[in-house]
């Protein structure tokens, strides 16, 4: 039978203070994020105090696959040029990795594979265009299952069941997912990332990506709205921003679609889902393109242990 | 006892399987200790993975045969077939699913 779970799932994302090991400094820097005025030197300096936090990140940052085109050796230079709500995303995943471990095997990989595969596949879309920002569509990844972690500490057994449902009944996660509960893992970790002060160019894609034509529907996207039409129509002294994030979305979509192709980690069901025309469409992307990103992702799954 | 890839290999590791070709010539016995002239002759036959001694461990000496190769590709490739099976009417996704199993083929023929 179907619960209606909503009101108990926001009041404990309400109250994210019971999840079990978050650490501290994510509260700190949650409440200084708040706050425009606080200088990126604070921030550096409070995470510099954790040091195998520190050094995870700079092991991101740094990595090839991350594509960053200067090594960086501390964390304030980080804050700088990736940005603090990128540098945060990193250290929420980063943090609750060990969680992830426990309650799901293989979300941590999925997270970082899709965040990964999402700023890859910005990058060969903005090529000489500039358009997408590369750091946030990869906070979008990393962060996009979030919910899941919640659902999985507060709902254990809902949690199971949507799981054996998935595997039983050969069904996407997100289908089970309804049979189950009330509310999805995508408007949790909207509420989540939301109630964390992100930008909505964070918390759209993440409560879009398994609604995308839903969001394509509410902007009254037509065909002829898409990255070529923008890059072409953009003026150079105004900066882009998609329709309520609308290519993020697919981008954020398309990239956890690839990941569980080629099933890398495990995010609650091994099926893949569709990707639709209109996700190519708007990226103005072909079977060309997605081969291309393909060939060159599947070596990023070699490289995922070194975040351990 | 550990399973690795043959580029993880380093000087001094010593087998602990046999390392048998797919016409069953024993290519090297368990016991050989590996120096960089053997693992480079292991990469010639196309052989990606080893099993080497650990300080520990025990070798298995009910199993003789390391060169799992094939077997690894097969369920690799019936793996993709199955996470696919519910946009199996959808062309695009029948597409991706074949240049993934040709970066998956790929992988190992390297
Ligand atoms: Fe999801
Ligand atoms: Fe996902």
């Amino acid at each position: 039978m179907k619960k209606d779970k909503f009101d108990e799932i926001m009041s404990a994302i309400k109250m994210t203070d019971s999840i079990p090991s978050l650490p501290e400094v994510i509260y700190k820097i949650n409440s200084l994020m708040e706050d425009d005025t606080v200088s990126v030197n604070y921030i550096g300096n409070l995470m510099t105090k954790d040091m195998s936090l520190s050094a995870k990140i700079l092991k991101i940052v740094n990595s090839p696959f991350y594509g960053f085109p200067q090594r960086i050796y501390n964390l304030n230079l980080a804050l700088v040029l990736l940005g603090s709500n990128t540098l945060k995303s990193i250290i929420i995943t980063s943090s609750v990795f060990d969680l992830m471990k426990d309650i799901m095997k293989g979300l941590w990989e999925h997270s970082l594979f899709c965040g990964l595969t999402a700023k890859y596949i910005a990058k060969q879309i903005n090529k000489n265009k500039q358009l997408i920002d590369e750091d946030l569509v990869f906070s979008a990844g990393l962060l996009h299952d979030i919910g899941k972690l919640i659902i999985a500490i507060q709902f254990k057994d809902d949690f199971d069941s949507i799981i054996k449902l998935a595997e039983e009944k050969k069904q996407i996660y997100s289908e089970a997912e309804k049979k189950v509960l009330d509310v999805s893992h995508a408007e949790v970790g909207y509420y989540l990332t939301k109630s964390w002060n992100y930008p909505a160019s964070i918390y759209i894609p993440i409560r879009f990506h398994h609604d995308f034509m839903m969001l394509y529907k509410n902007e009254n996207i037509t065909k002829n709205y898409n990255v070529k039409s923008i890059a072409d129509n953009k003026n150079k002294d105004k900066p882009y921003f998609s329709s309520n994030y609308v290519i993020e979305t697919a981008i954020v979509n398309l990239s956890d679609i690839l990941t569980k192709s080629l099933g890398i980690g495990f995010s609650g069901s091994i099926y893949v889902d569709e990707i639709k025309n209109e996700i190519m469409e708007i990226l103005s992307i072909d079977l060309d393109f997605l081969k291309k990103i393909i060939e060159e992702i599947y070596y990023f799954k070699d490289e995922l242990t070194v975040f351990n | 006892m550990k399973r690795i890839k043959i580029e993880e290999a380093s000087e001094g590791d010593v087998l602990a399987k046999n390392i048998v070709l797919e016409n069953g010539v024993i290519l090297l016995s368990k016991e050989s200790i590996l120096t960089n002239s053997i693992i480079n002759q292991i990469k010639k036959q196309h052989i990606y993975y080893v099993y080497i001694k650990n300080n520990t461990g025990s070798a298995n000496t009910s199993v003789d045969v390391s060169y799992l190769n094939n077997r690894i590709i097969e369920n690799n490739l019936s793996d993709t077939e199955e996470r696919f099976i519910l946009v199996s009417n959808i062309k695009l996704m029948e597409d991706i699913k074949s240049i993934i199993k040709d970066v998956v083929l790929q992988e190992y023929q390297r």
